[in-house]
C-alpha cells in the first residue's frame, strides 16, 4: 500500500504548489492508525498476517522531534501443527515512541523507534517453542519510518509509515508491518 | 519474561485483553498404538493449578460448613475445558480408532472397570467421554474437538456418579445439564458447587499403527487465575497436589 501512494505523495511534495509551506500545528498530538503486520522467519512459519491497530499520543518537542507513547493491538491465526487447529492470539503493545522528520511543503518525512512491552494473549506459540509455556510478555524494540501529508487545515495531517519490530522473549520473533494513520495536533 | 499474574491480568486488562483468554497445554507425549495391540495407549494431564490462597480456603471452608457438603476449590464454573485431538493413520489401510474420556476432579476419579465386580455378566460402563468409533483412511488423519460443553457434562456427570451416587450408565447416557443442585448424604450441592475435572485420563484404541495428539484447552474464569503461570514449568511445590480416590461403588446389600 505504501509503496502504491509513494510517487504520488513524492509528485505532490515536488510540485510548485506542494514546495508552498503549508501551516502546520506543533505541540501535543494524538494519532490513530490501521494497518497490518506479518513475522518474519520462524514467526512466519506458525502465524499468519494480521491485523494491526494503534493509537498514539505525546509532544512534538521541536518541529522535528516527538516524544510520546503508543498502544497497539494486532491479530493473527496461528499457524501450529494441530491440534490445536484454527486458534488465533492477540498482541498488546505498550511502547514509549520518538520520531524525528523534516518537512519539504506539504509532506514530511521520518523515521521513528520505540522501546516497550508486549503481551500475548495465549501460549498457543508454545507447541512450536516460540514461546515457553507460561510466556506471555516480551520486550519489544521497534523501528521504522514514513510519509506523511499535511492537509489544508494545520491539526490534521495523514500518513503511511512502515515498522519493523523484535520480540526478544518470544524467541526473538521479528515483524514488518505497514500502517495508514490520521494525525491531530493541537 | 515473567511477571506476576495479577499484575499481568492488570495490565492486560488496561490493554483491553481478555482476562480468560485461552492457554494450551500439552501432554507429555503422545499416544501411539500399533496395529493389533490388544491394551489402549494411555496418558494422563493434570492441571497445573496454583495453590490455594488463605482467603480462598477460609470462604470455602465457610460455604462448606454451611452447606454441609464439600466445596471443592476448583469449580466447574471456574474453568472452561476443551479438549482437541488429531488421529494419524500410520498404516496404508484405513482403519477405526477410539479414544476414550476419563479423569478426575479433585475428590474422585472415574474408573469405568471399577464398577464391574463380575466381568462375565457385567458390562464396563462407557467413559465420561468418547468411544465414538473414528474411521481413519490410510495414512490419513482426522481431527476433533471435547468441545467446552461436552467436558461441562462431563464434570457434571462424575459428580453425579461420586457424590450424587447416581448409576454411570444412568448419569452418561442421559444429558444433564439442567441439573441445578445434587443431593448428597442429605445435603444439597448447588450448581456453582460441582467440582471441575482437573485430570484428563485417555485411552487410545486402534485397530491400525496410529498417533493420537491432543491438547487441552483452558478458559480460567477464577481472579486471580487457578492455572499457574508457568504452567509445566511450575515447580512442584507451588502446585496443588490433588489426591482423587478411584471412586468404587459401594456393594449392593445382599
Amino acid at each position: 500500500m505504501l509503496m502504491r501512494f509513494l510517487p504520488a505523495l513524492l509528485l505532490l511534495a515536488a510540485s510548485p504548489a506542494g514546495a508552498e509551506p503549508r501551516a502546520s500545528s506543533t505541540g501535543p498530538y494524538a494519532e490513530a492508525s490501521l494497518g497490518a503486520t506479518g513475522f518474519l522467519g520462524a514467526g512466519s512459519r506458525h502465524s499468519r498476517p494480521g491485523p494491526a491497530f494503534a493509537l498514539r499520543g505525546g509532544l512534538d518537542v521541536f518541529s522535528w522531534v516527538s516524544l510520546g507513547a503508543r498502544l497497539e493491538m494486532e491479530n493473527h491465526a496461528a499457524d501450529v501443527p494441530p491440534p490445536p487447529e484454527g486458534e488465533y492470539f492477540q498482541l498488546y503493545l505498550g511502547a514509549a515512541d520518538a520520531r524525528l522528520g523534516f518537512r519539504v511543503g506539504r509532506v514530511a518525512m521520518f523515521a521513528d523507534g520505540s522501546l516497550g512491552l508486549a503481551f500475548m494473549s495465549t501460549n498457543v506459540l508454545a507447541k512450536v517453542d516460540l514461546v515457553d509455556p507460561g510466556e506471555r510478555w516480551s520486550p519489544l524494540l521497534s523501528a521504522g519510518g514514513g510519509v506523511e501529508y499535511q492537509l489544508q487545515n494545520r491539526h490534521y495531517a495523514f500518513g503511511l509509515a512502515g515498522q519493523w519490530m523484535v520480540l526478544s522473549s518470544f524467541a526473538g520473533m521479528q515483524s514488518v508491518g505497514g500502517r495508514a494513520y490520521l494525525r491531530y495536533t493541537y | 519474561m515473567k511477571l506476576p499474574r495479577h499484575r499481568i491480568t492488570a495490565l492486560a486488562l488496561a490493554l483491553g485483553a481478555c482476562a480468560d483468554d485461552p492457554v494450551y497445554l500439552e501432554p507429555a507425549a503422545s499416544l501411539e498404538v500399533m496395529a493389533g495391540d490388544e491394551a489402549p495407549a494411555t496418558a494422563q494431564l493434570i492441571l497445573p493449578i496454583r495453590l490455594e490462597r488463605e482467603v480462598e480456603a477460609t470462604d470455602r471452608a465457610t460455604r462448606t460448613a454451611e452447606l454441609g457438603i464439600q466445596v471443592p476449590y476448583v469449580t466447574r464454573d471456574d474453568l472452561d475445558l476443551s479438549l482437541e485431538w488429531t488421529i494419524k493413520n500410520l498404516d496404508p489401510e484405513p482403519g477405526t480408532a477410539r479414544i476414550h474420556l476419563n479423569g478426575a476432579n479433585e475428590l474422585f476419579a472415574y474408573v469405568p472397570g471399577a464398577f464391574v465386580t463380575d466381568p462375565e455378566e457385567e458390562e464396563v460402563p462407557p467413559p465420561l467421554s468418547g468411544d465414538v468409533p473414528l474411521d481413519i483412511p490410510g495414512l490419513g488423519e482426522r481431527a476433533g474437538v471435547f468441545q467446552e460443553d461436552l467436558l461441562a457434562e462431563a464434570s457434571l456427570d462424575l459428580e453425579l456418579i461420586t457424590r450424587g451416587g447416581e448409576s454411570p450408565f444412568a448419569a452418561l447416557l442421559a444429558i444433564q445439564e439442567s441439573q441445578r443442585e445434587i443431593a448428597s448424604g442429605g445435603a444439597l450441592l448447588p450448581r456453582d458447587a460441582f467440582a471441575s475435572l482437573v485430570r484428563f485420563d485417555l485411552a487410545f484404541v486402534a485397530d491400525r499403527h496410529m498417533v493420537l495428539e491432543f491438547t487441552v484447552r483452558v478458559r480460567d474464569h477464577r481472579d486471580p487465575p487457578l492455572l499457574h503461570e508457568e504452567l509445566a514449568d511450575a515447580p512442584p511445590e507451588e502446585l496443588t497436589a490433588f489426591a482423587p480416590a478411584d471412586f468404587a461403588p459401594a456393594p449392593a446389600a445382599p
